[in-house]
Protein backbone atom coordinates (compact mmCIF):
# COMPACT_ATOMS: atom_id res chain seq x y z
CA UNK A 1 0.00 0.00 0.00
CA UNK A 2 1.33 3.54 -0.72
CA UNK A 3 1.39 5.10 2.58
CA UNK A 4 1.78 2.22 4.47
CA UNK A 5 4.45 -0.57 2.92
CA UNK A 6 4.59 -2.99 6.01
CA UNK A 7 0.63 -3.89 5.14
CA UNK A 8 0.03 -5.64 2.29
CA UNK A 9 -2.50 -8.16 1.01
CA UNK A 10 -2.43 -12.05 1.89
CA UNK A 11 -3.45 -13.03 -1.73
CA UNK A 12 -5.01 -11.96 -5.18
CA UNK A 13 -8.74 -11.76 -3.50
CA UNK A 14 -7.53 -8.76 -1.67
CA UNK A 15 -9.86 -9.53 1.07
CA UNK A 16 -7.34 -10.27 4.05
CA UNK A 17 -4.80 -7.63 4.70
CA UNK A 18 -1.66 -8.11 7.21
CA UNK A 19 1.31 -6.18 8.36
CA UNK A 20 2.56 -3.54 10.95
CA UNK A 21 1.76 0.01 11.58
CA UNK A 22 3.84 2.52 12.79
CA UNK A 23 3.11 4.63 15.42
CA UNK A 24 4.94 8.02 16.04
CA UNK A 25 4.88 8.24 20.30
CA UNK A 26 7.37 10.78 22.10
CA UNK A 27 9.53 10.71 19.09
CA UNK A 28 9.76 7.23 19.29
CA UNK A 29 8.68 4.69 16.24
CA UNK A 30 6.62 1.42 17.47
CA UNK A 31 5.33 -1.09 15.04
CA UNK A 32 2.36 -2.72 16.07
CA UNK A 33 0.78 -6.09 14.27
CA UNK A 34 -2.45 -5.29 12.74
CA UNK A 35 -4.68 -7.68 10.45
CA UNK A 36 -7.30 -5.91 8.35
CA UNK A 37 -10.23 -8.63 6.30
CA UNK A 38 -12.63 -7.06 3.75
CA UNK A 39 -15.82 -8.79 3.56
CA UNK A 40 -16.45 -6.87 0.07
CA UNK A 41 -12.93 -5.78 -1.38
CA UNK A 42 -14.57 -2.92 -3.35
CA UNK A 43 -16.27 -1.71 0.07
CA UNK A 44 -14.00 -0.42 2.62
CA UNK A 45 -17.49 -0.06 4.71
CA UNK A 46 -17.07 -3.86 4.96
CA UNK A 47 -14.20 -3.56 6.67
CA UNK A 48 -12.60 -4.94 10.65
CA UNK A 49 -9.56 -4.06 12.31
CA UNK A 50 -7.62 -6.43 14.37
CA UNK A 51 -4.74 -6.12 16.43
CA UNK A 52 -3.87 -8.15 19.68
CA UNK A 53 -1.59 -5.41 21.27
CA UNK A 54 -4.12 -2.45 20.11
CA UNK A 55 -7.17 -4.36 21.01
CA UNK A 56 -7.75 -2.17 24.30
CA UNK A 57 -7.49 1.23 22.30
CA UNK A 58 -9.27 -0.05 19.27
CA UNK A 59 -12.15 -1.26 21.91
CA UNK A 60 -12.10 2.11 23.89
CA UNK A 61 -12.69 4.36 19.95
CA UNK A 62 -15.40 1.21 18.45
CA UNK A 63 -17.51 4.56 17.57
CA UNK A 64 -14.86 6.76 16.21
CA UNK A 65 -13.27 3.99 14.39
CA UNK A 66 -16.99 2.55 12.52
CA UNK A 67 -17.49 6.51 11.76
CA UNK A 68 -14.55 6.89 9.89
CA UNK A 69 -14.94 3.41 7.86
CA UNK A 70 -18.66 4.81 6.65
CA UNK A 71 -16.64 8.16 5.73
CA UNK A 72 -13.76 6.74 4.05
CA UNK A 73 -13.16 6.32 0.29
CA UNK A 74 -10.06 3.45 0.52
CA UNK A 75 -8.04 1.60 2.66
CA UNK A 76 -5.30 4.20 2.60
CA UNK A 77 -7.04 6.93 3.39
CA UNK A 78 -8.69 4.81 6.22
CA UNK A 79 -5.31 4.18 7.49
CA UNK A 80 -3.97 7.77 7.63
CA UNK A 81 -6.92 8.44 9.63
CA UNK A 82 -6.38 5.45 12.04
CA UNK A 83 -2.49 6.11 12.65
CA UNK A 84 -3.25 10.18 13.58
CA UNK A 85 -6.30 8.55 15.71
CA UNK A 86 -4.18 6.12 17.79
CA UNK A 87 -1.19 8.24 17.93
CA UNK A 88 -3.20 10.86 19.36
CA UNK A 89 -4.85 8.55 22.14
CA UNK A 90 -1.75 6.48 23.07
CA UNK A 91 -0.18 10.05 23.69
CA UNK A 92 -2.88 11.11 25.94
CA UNK A 93 -2.92 7.51 28.09
CA UNK A 94 1.25 7.30 28.59
CA UNK A 95 0.47 10.68 29.80
CA UNK A 96 -1.48 9.45 32.62
CA UNK A 97 1.11 6.91 33.55
CA UNK A 98 3.10 7.38 37.01
CA UNK A 99 6.89 6.51 35.78
CA UNK A 100 8.41 3.65 38.57
CA UNK A 101 10.22 6.28 40.65
CA UNK A 102 6.87 7.79 41.90
CA UNK A 103 5.22 4.17 42.45
CA UNK A 104 8.08 2.68 44.70
CA UNK A 105 7.99 6.44 46.60
CA UNK A 106 4.09 5.90 46.93
CA UNK A 107 4.31 2.33 48.28
CA UNK A 108 7.14 3.36 50.54
CA UNK A 109 4.58 5.58 52.05
CA UNK A 110 1.62 3.16 52.20
CA UNK A 111 4.37 0.82 54.20
CA UNK A 112 5.15 3.90 56.52
CA UNK A 113 1.20 4.64 57.36
CA UNK A 114 -0.16 1.04 57.17
CA UNK A 115 -1.86 -0.58 54.82
CA UNK A 116 -4.76 -1.39 57.03
CA UNK A 117 -5.45 2.02 56.74
CA UNK A 118 -6.05 2.24 53.10
CA UNK A 119 -9.11 0.97 50.84
CA UNK A 120 -10.34 1.83 47.46
CA UNK A 121 -7.19 1.61 46.29
CA UNK A 122 -7.24 1.89 42.17
CA UNK A 123 -5.09 -0.25 40.57
CA UNK A 124 -4.00 2.76 38.68
CA UNK A 125 -2.33 4.11 41.84
CA UNK A 126 -4.72 6.96 40.97
CA UNK A 127 -7.10 7.60 44.14
CA UNK A 128 -7.61 5.95 47.31
CA UNK A 129 -9.32 6.53 50.22
CA UNK A 130 -7.91 6.42 53.90
CA UNK A 131 -9.72 5.25 57.06
CA UNK A 132 -8.41 7.26 60.02
CA UNK A 133 -9.54 6.42 62.97
CA UNK A 134 -9.48 9.92 65.67
CA UNK A 135 -8.82 10.13 69.74
CA UNK A 136 -12.36 9.59 70.20
CA UNK A 137 -13.30 6.29 67.93
CA UNK A 138 -14.76 8.18 65.49
CA UNK A 139 -14.05 6.19 61.73
CA UNK A 140 -13.42 8.95 58.91
CA UNK A 141 -12.72 8.61 55.56
CA UNK A 142 -10.33 10.82 53.34
CA UNK A 143 -10.82 10.25 49.58
CA UNK A 144 -7.34 11.19 47.93
CA UNK A 145 -6.67 11.63 44.02
CA UNK A 146 -3.40 11.81 43.18
CA UNK A 147 -2.57 14.27 40.49
CA UNK A 148 -0.80 12.48 37.00
CA UNK A 149 1.45 15.82 36.90
CA UNK A 150 2.93 15.29 40.76
CA UNK A 151 5.57 17.69 40.17
CA UNK A 152 3.42 20.81 39.92
CA UNK A 153 0.25 19.18 41.52
CA UNK A 154 -0.89 18.84 44.90
CA UNK A 155 -3.14 15.72 46.14
CA UNK A 156 -6.45 16.29 46.22
CA UNK A 157 -8.28 15.51 49.21
CA UNK A 158 -11.74 15.26 50.10
CA UNK A 159 -12.57 15.11 53.62
CA UNK A 160 -16.18 14.74 55.55
CA UNK A 161 -15.76 17.91 57.65
CA UNK A 162 -17.63 21.27 58.51
CA UNK A 163 -14.76 23.34 56.86
CA UNK A 164 -13.41 24.04 54.03
CA UNK A 165 -9.20 22.95 53.79
CA UNK A 166 -7.08 24.29 51.00
CA UNK A 167 -4.52 21.67 50.53
CA UNK A 168 -2.00 23.74 48.58
CA UNK A 169 0.44 24.32 51.25
CA UNK A 170 0.93 20.42 51.53
CA UNK A 171 3.79 18.22 50.86
CA UNK A 172 2.55 15.31 49.10
CA UNK A 173 3.39 13.09 52.10
CA UNK A 174 0.77 10.25 52.79
CA UNK A 175 2.05 10.64 56.62
CA UNK A 176 1.83 14.14 56.80
CA UNK A 177 -1.67 14.43 55.82
CA UNK A 178 -2.81 11.68 58.17
CA UNK A 179 -1.30 13.70 61.10
CA UNK A 180 -3.09 17.07 59.87
CA UNK A 181 -6.29 15.54 59.61
CA UNK A 182 -6.07 13.58 62.60
CA UNK A 183 -5.66 16.75 64.31
CA UNK A 184 -8.54 18.58 62.50
CA UNK A 185 -11.03 15.37 63.34
CA UNK A 186 -10.71 15.72 66.95
CA UNK A 187 -10.87 19.50 66.94
CA UNK A 188 -14.43 18.69 66.23
CA UNK A 189 -15.33 15.74 68.64
CA UNK A 190 -17.53 18.57 70.71
CA UNK A 191 -19.25 19.32 67.23
CA UNK A 192 -20.29 16.06 66.34
CA UNK A 193 -21.06 14.87 69.76
CA UNK A 194 -23.79 18.06 70.07
CA UNK A 195 -25.22 16.20 66.44
CA UNK A 196 -24.76 12.92 67.69
CA UNK A 197 -26.98 13.50 70.95
CA UNK A 198 -29.61 14.87 68.46
CA UNK A 199 -29.41 12.43 66.00
CA UNK A 200 -30.32 9.90 68.77
CA UNK A 201 -32.81 11.44 71.05
CA UNK A 202 -34.52 13.46 68.58
CA UNK A 203 -36.42 12.91 65.31
CA UNK A 204 -34.52 14.54 62.76
CA UNK A 205 -36.40 14.80 59.16
CA UNK A 206 -33.42 16.35 57.44
CA UNK A 207 -30.96 15.92 56.72
CA UNK A 208 -31.42 12.14 56.09
CA UNK A 209 -28.11 9.90 56.69
CA UNK A 210 -26.20 13.69 57.55
CA UNK A 211 -22.80 13.33 56.35
CA UNK A 212 -20.24 14.43 59.32
CA UNK A 213 -19.47 17.65 57.15
CA UNK A 214 -23.62 18.93 57.59
CA UNK A 215 -24.39 21.48 60.25
CA UNK A 216 -27.85 21.59 60.67
CA UNK A 217 -30.63 19.08 61.86
CA UNK A 218 -34.04 19.72 61.37
CA UNK A 219 -36.37 18.50 64.07
CA UNK A 220 -39.99 17.72 64.71
CA UNK A 221 -41.45 19.78 67.86
CA UNK A 222 -44.92 18.50 67.30
CA UNK A 223 -47.14 17.59 64.57
CA UNK A 224 -46.95 19.55 61.61
CA UNK A 225 -43.81 21.84 63.68
CA UNK A 226 -39.96 21.07 62.95
CA UNK A 227 -37.22 23.46 63.95
CA UNK A 228 -34.03 24.08 61.83
CA UNK A 229 -31.20 24.27 64.16
CA UNK A 230 -27.37 25.79 62.27
CA UNK A 231 -24.73 24.85 64.98
CA UNK A 232 -21.54 26.65 64.74
CA UNK A 233 -18.79 24.00 64.42
CA UNK A 234 -16.25 26.12 66.04
CA UNK A 235 -19.04 27.07 68.88
CA UNK A 236 -21.25 24.41 69.01
CA UNK A 237 -22.23 25.00 72.50
CA UNK A 238 -23.56 28.54 71.43
CA UNK A 239 -27.20 29.72 70.58
CA UNK A 240 -27.54 27.98 66.99
CA UNK A 241 -29.21 29.60 64.17
CA UNK A 242 -32.66 28.71 64.21
CA UNK A 243 -35.96 28.39 62.27
CA UNK A 244 -38.83 27.06 62.81
CA UNK A 245 -41.03 25.62 59.80
CA UNK A 246 -44.70 24.98 59.69
CA UNK A 247 -48.16 26.27 59.88
CA UNK A 248 -48.17 30.06 60.57
CA UNK A 249 -49.75 29.87 64.17
CA UNK A 250 -47.76 27.25 65.40
CA UNK A 251 -44.18 29.24 64.01
CA UNK A 252 -45.77 31.92 65.75
CA UNK A 253 -46.21 30.55 68.99
CA UNK A 254 -42.70 28.61 69.29
CA UNK A 255 -40.59 31.92 67.76
CA UNK A 256 -42.29 33.79 70.82
CA UNK A 257 -41.09 31.60 73.60
CA UNK A 258 -37.82 30.96 72.03
CA UNK A 259 -37.24 34.83 71.97
CA UNK A 260 -38.77 35.14 75.48
CA UNK A 261 -36.34 32.73 77.08
CA UNK A 262 -33.59 32.33 74.65
CA UNK A 263 -31.47 34.73 77.95
CA UNK A 264 -32.06 31.08 79.60
CA UNK A 265 -28.95 29.23 77.03
CA UNK A 266 -26.57 27.85 78.83
CA UNK A 267 -23.06 27.21 76.86
CA UNK A 268 -22.54 24.51 80.19
CA UNK A 269 -25.20 21.78 78.80
CA UNK A 270 -25.53 20.55 75.31
CA UNK A 271 -27.87 21.85 72.47
CA UNK A 272 -30.63 19.15 73.09
CA UNK A 273 -30.90 19.80 77.10
CA UNK A 274 -31.09 23.32 76.00
CA UNK A 275 -33.83 23.28 73.62
CA UNK A 276 -35.45 20.68 75.99
CA UNK A 277 -35.54 23.00 78.67
CA UNK A 278 -36.41 26.10 76.95
CA UNK A 279 -39.29 24.83 75.11
CA UNK A 280 -40.00 22.55 77.66
CA UNK A 281 -40.90 19.68 75.87
CA UNK A 282 -40.18 16.00 75.18
CA UNK A 283 -38.90 15.60 71.41
CA UNK A 284 -41.41 13.27 69.56
CA UNK A 285 -39.23 9.99 68.63
CA UNK A 286 -39.72 8.42 65.06
CA UNK A 287 -40.98 4.71 66.64
CA UNK A 288 -43.90 6.46 67.80
CA UNK A 289 -45.14 8.40 64.74
CA UNK A 290 -44.77 8.63 61.08
CA UNK A 291 -44.78 11.01 58.72
CA UNK A 292 -47.94 11.66 57.87
CA UNK A 293 -48.94 12.21 61.52
CA UNK A 294 -46.13 15.19 61.41
CA UNK A 295 -46.69 16.79 58.09
CA UNK A 296 -48.84 16.67 55.33
CA UNK A 297 -47.69 15.16 51.80
CA UNK A 298 -46.63 17.46 49.00
CA UNK A 299 -50.09 18.14 46.76
CA UNK A 300 -48.17 17.98 44.06
CA UNK A 301 -46.30 14.88 43.69
CA UNK A 302 -48.09 12.99 46.76
CA UNK A 303 -45.04 12.49 49.15
CA UNK A 304 -43.08 14.02 51.68
CA UNK A 305 -39.50 13.77 50.22
CA UNK A 306 -38.91 14.66 46.58
CA UNK A 307 -35.58 13.14 45.19
CA UNK A 308 -33.81 16.07 43.16
CA UNK A 309 -30.63 15.97 41.68
CA UNK A 310 -28.12 18.30 42.85
CA UNK A 311 -24.26 18.44 41.68
CA UNK A 312 -24.08 14.57 40.63
CA UNK A 313 -25.97 14.05 44.08
CA UNK A 314 -29.47 12.49 44.73
CA UNK A 315 -30.87 14.84 47.44
CA UNK A 316 -34.31 14.75 49.19
CA UNK A 317 -36.08 17.66 49.86
CA UNK A 318 -38.92 18.17 52.07
CA UNK A 319 -42.02 20.51 51.17
CA UNK A 320 -41.01 24.15 51.93
CA UNK A 321 -44.31 26.12 50.75
CA UNK A 322 -47.27 26.02 52.06
CA UNK A 323 -50.69 27.72 51.56
CA UNK A 324 -51.36 31.12 53.54
CA UNK A 325 -55.18 30.41 53.67
CA UNK A 326 -55.36 29.06 57.28
CA UNK A 327 -58.12 26.35 56.44
CA UNK A 328 -56.10 25.37 53.54
CA UNK A 329 -52.08 25.50 54.65
CA UNK A 330 -51.76 22.82 52.02
CA UNK A 331 -47.73 22.04 51.84
CA UNK A 332 -45.59 21.95 48.53
CA UNK A 333 -42.30 21.02 47.66
CA UNK A 334 -41.31 24.97 46.05
CA UNK A 335 -40.31 22.54 42.51
CA UNK A 336 -43.57 21.59 42.52
CA UNK A 337 -45.38 24.75 42.86
CA UNK A 338 -43.13 26.11 40.52
CA UNK A 339 -43.55 23.99 37.78
CA UNK A 340 -47.24 24.02 37.94
CA UNK A 341 -47.79 27.75 38.10
CA UNK A 342 -44.88 28.32 35.73
CA UNK A 343 -47.07 26.11 33.26
CA UNK A 344 -50.43 28.24 33.27
CA UNK A 345 -50.39 31.65 31.14
CA UNK A 346 -52.79 32.71 33.62
CA UNK A 347 -50.18 33.08 36.17
CA UNK A 348 -48.80 36.89 36.55
CA UNK A 349 -45.70 37.53 36.67
CA UNK A 350 -43.84 40.56 38.50
CA UNK A 351 -39.95 41.56 39.27
CA UNK A 352 -38.68 38.31 40.74
CA UNK A 353 -42.23 36.93 42.09
CA UNK A 354 -44.82 34.35 40.09
CA UNK A 355 -48.93 34.92 41.32
CA UNK A 356 -51.14 32.33 40.81
CA UNK A 357 -53.76 30.44 42.63
CA UNK A 358 -53.58 27.29 45.08
CA UNK A 359 -54.54 24.19 42.98
CA UNK A 360 -56.61 23.16 46.64
CA UNK A 361 -58.38 26.33 47.75
CA UNK A 362 -57.68 28.97 44.47
CA UNK A 363 -56.30 31.20 47.03
CA UNK A 364 -52.95 33.74 45.52
CA UNK A 365 -50.13 31.99 46.11
CA UNK A 366 -46.97 33.63 45.91
CA UNK A 367 -43.35 32.19 44.81
CA UNK A 368 -40.39 34.22 44.43
CA UNK A 369 -38.27 32.90 41.21
CA UNK A 370 -34.96 31.41 42.27
CA UNK B 1 -38.16 13.06 29.93
CA UNK B 2 -40.73 12.44 32.67
CA UNK B 3 -41.35 14.87 35.56
CA UNK B 4 -39.43 13.69 38.93
CA UNK B 5 -42.91 13.97 40.32
CA UNK B 6 -44.36 11.54 38.43
CA UNK B 7 -43.24 8.09 39.66
CA UNK B 8 -43.86 8.53 43.52
CA UNK B 9 -47.32 10.54 43.07
CA UNK B 10 -48.21 7.48 40.27
CA UNK B 11 -47.21 4.70 42.78
CA UNK B 12 -49.08 6.85 45.56
CA UNK B 13 -52.69 6.97 43.49
CA UNK B 14 -52.05 3.11 42.32
CA UNK B 15 -52.35 2.66 45.69
CA UNK B 16 -55.11 4.87 47.01
CA UNK B 17 -56.96 3.13 44.36
CA UNK B 18 -56.45 -0.24 45.11
CA UNK B 19 -57.11 0.78 49.15
CA UNK B 20 -60.11 3.06 48.86
CA UNK B 21 -61.38 2.57 45.15
CA UNK B 22 -64.22 5.46 44.26
CA UNK B 23 -67.95 4.05 44.56
CA UNK B 24 -68.26 1.73 41.12
CA UNK B 25 -65.23 2.62 39.56
CA UNK B 26 -62.22 -0.30 39.59
CA UNK B 27 -59.03 1.00 38.30
CA UNK B 28 -55.73 -1.17 38.05
CA UNK B 29 -52.47 -0.51 36.43
CA UNK B 30 -50.98 -2.31 33.19
CA UNK B 31 -48.72 -5.40 34.13
CA UNK B 32 -46.08 -4.13 31.62
CA UNK B 33 -46.37 -0.13 32.26
CA UNK B 34 -46.97 1.29 35.12
CA UNK B 35 -48.13 4.26 32.74
CA UNK B 36 -51.06 2.54 31.21
CA UNK B 37 -54.13 1.56 33.48
CA UNK B 38 -57.25 0.27 32.97
CA UNK B 39 -60.77 1.29 34.20
CA UNK B 40 -64.41 -0.19 34.89
CA UNK B 41 -67.14 2.34 35.24
CA UNK B 42 -70.46 0.71 36.43
CA UNK B 43 -73.68 2.13 34.87
CA UNK B 44 -75.41 3.71 37.54
CA UNK B 45 -78.67 2.21 38.25
CA UNK B 46 -82.14 4.23 36.37
CA UNK B 47 -80.16 5.35 33.85
CA UNK B 48 -79.87 3.92 29.95
CA UNK B 49 -76.01 2.82 31.01
CA UNK B 50 -77.80 0.39 34.19
CA UNK B 51 -75.72 -3.35 34.23
CA UNK B 52 -73.43 -2.26 32.11
CA UNK B 53 -69.60 -2.32 32.70
CA UNK B 54 -67.44 0.33 30.60
CA UNK B 55 -63.99 -0.08 29.96
CA UNK B 56 -62.10 2.66 29.46
CA UNK B 57 -58.21 3.22 29.01
CA UNK B 58 -55.91 5.42 30.46
CA UNK B 59 -52.27 6.81 29.04
CA UNK B 60 -50.12 8.80 31.90
CA UNK B 61 -48.36 11.39 30.30
CA UNK B 62 -44.79 12.49 30.93
CA UNK B 63 -45.67 15.85 32.01
CA UNK B 64 -48.04 14.56 34.65
CA UNK B 65 -49.51 15.61 37.43
CA UNK B 66 -48.69 18.76 35.30
CA UNK B 67 -50.73 17.89 32.54
CA UNK B 68 -54.31 15.70 32.60
CA UNK B 69 -54.47 12.10 32.05
CA UNK B 70 -55.47 10.92 28.68
CA UNK B 71 -58.88 8.68 29.04
CA UNK B 72 -60.78 7.07 26.34
CA UNK B 73 -63.81 5.36 26.35
CA UNK B 74 -63.03 1.90 24.86
CA UNK B 75 -66.54 0.41 25.16
CA UNK B 76 -68.97 2.05 22.91
CA UNK B 77 -71.22 4.51 24.81
CA UNK B 78 -74.31 6.83 23.53
CA UNK B 79 -73.31 9.84 25.13
CA UNK B 80 -74.00 13.54 23.71
CA UNK B 81 -70.12 14.08 25.51
CA UNK B 82 -68.10 10.99 24.52
CA UNK B 83 -67.43 10.90 20.36
CA UNK B 84 -67.13 7.32 18.38
CA UNK B 85 -63.65 7.43 19.09
CA UNK B 86 -64.39 6.98 23.18
CA UNK B 87 -62.82 10.56 23.47
CA UNK B 88 -64.37 12.17 26.13
CA UNK B 89 -65.55 16.10 26.19
CA UNK B 90 -64.61 17.33 29.99
CA UNK B 91 -63.22 20.96 31.01
CA UNK B 92 -61.30 18.72 33.60
CA UNK B 93 -59.51 16.35 31.16
CA UNK B 94 -57.63 19.91 29.23
CA UNK B 95 -55.39 22.56 30.11
CA UNK B 96 -56.03 25.60 31.10
CA UNK B 97 -57.06 28.16 29.85
CA UNK B 98 -59.17 25.79 27.98
CA UNK B 99 -60.00 23.42 30.50
CA UNK B 100 -59.56 23.34 34.02
CA UNK B 101 -57.27 20.57 34.69
CA UNK B 102 -55.03 20.96 37.88
CA UNK B 103 -52.54 18.77 39.90
CA UNK B 104 -55.01 19.08 42.83
CA UNK B 105 -57.27 16.42 40.80
CA UNK B 106 -56.12 12.79 40.36
CA UNK B 107 -57.49 9.87 38.24
CA UNK B 108 -59.76 8.44 41.07
CA UNK B 109 -61.42 12.57 40.90
CA UNK B 110 -61.04 12.52 37.18
CA UNK B 111 -63.18 8.80 36.83
CA UNK B 112 -65.38 9.91 39.61
CA UNK B 113 -66.30 13.09 36.95
CA UNK B 114 -66.76 11.07 34.30
CA UNK B 115 -68.81 8.52 36.06
CA UNK B 116 -71.41 11.72 37.10
CA UNK B 117 -70.92 13.04 33.41
CA UNK B 118 -72.73 9.38 32.76
CA UNK B 119 -75.67 10.13 34.82
CA UNK B 120 -75.42 14.04 34.06
CA UNK B 121 -74.73 14.76 30.53
CA UNK B 122 -73.84 17.85 29.55
CA UNK B 123 -75.77 19.45 26.26
CA UNK B 124 -74.50 22.71 26.53
CA UNK B 125 -71.11 21.32 25.42
CA UNK B 126 -71.73 18.20 23.20
CA UNK B 127 -69.49 16.16 21.25
CA UNK B 128 -71.99 14.30 19.03
CA UNK B 129 -75.20 16.58 18.95
CA UNK B 130 -75.65 14.57 15.37
CA UNK B 131 -72.25 13.52 14.90
CA UNK B 132 -71.03 17.33 15.42
CA UNK B 133 -67.62 17.23 16.60
CA UNK B 134 -66.64 19.79 18.92
CA UNK B 135 -63.76 22.29 18.10
CA UNK B 136 -61.18 21.71 20.66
Amino acid sequence: MKDFPLISPCDYTLKHYVGFIQLFINNEEHEYPIEIKLDDPSNIKTATIYSEKLSNLLEDNKKIISQMLQNSSDLNTFLIDLKDLLEKKEILLSSKKYPLKYISKMIKEFDEIGWDKISNLKSDLHSLTLNINDSYNRNHKLDLIFPYNYNTEVIQIKADIPEKIDNKYFINELSKIVDFYKNIFDKYNNFWSQLEEIDKKTWVIEPLNPPRSSNYRRIIIEKKCSINIQVNPNNPRSFPIYQFMGSDDLVQKWTMILINKQHQWNINISIYENLKKILNIEFPQKEKMSLSDISDACGICYSHYLTIEKDDKLEKLLPDKQCKNVKCSQPYHYKCIFEWLRSLTTTKKSFNYLYGKCPYCEEMITLPIN
Amino acid sequence: MTSPQLLSRLKREIQMLEEEPPHGIYCWPSETNMRHLHAQIRGYEKTPYENGIFKLDIRIPDRYPFEPPHIQFKTPIYHPNVDNDGRICLDILKLPPKGSWKPSLNISTVLTSISVLMQDPNPDDPLLTEIVSCVY
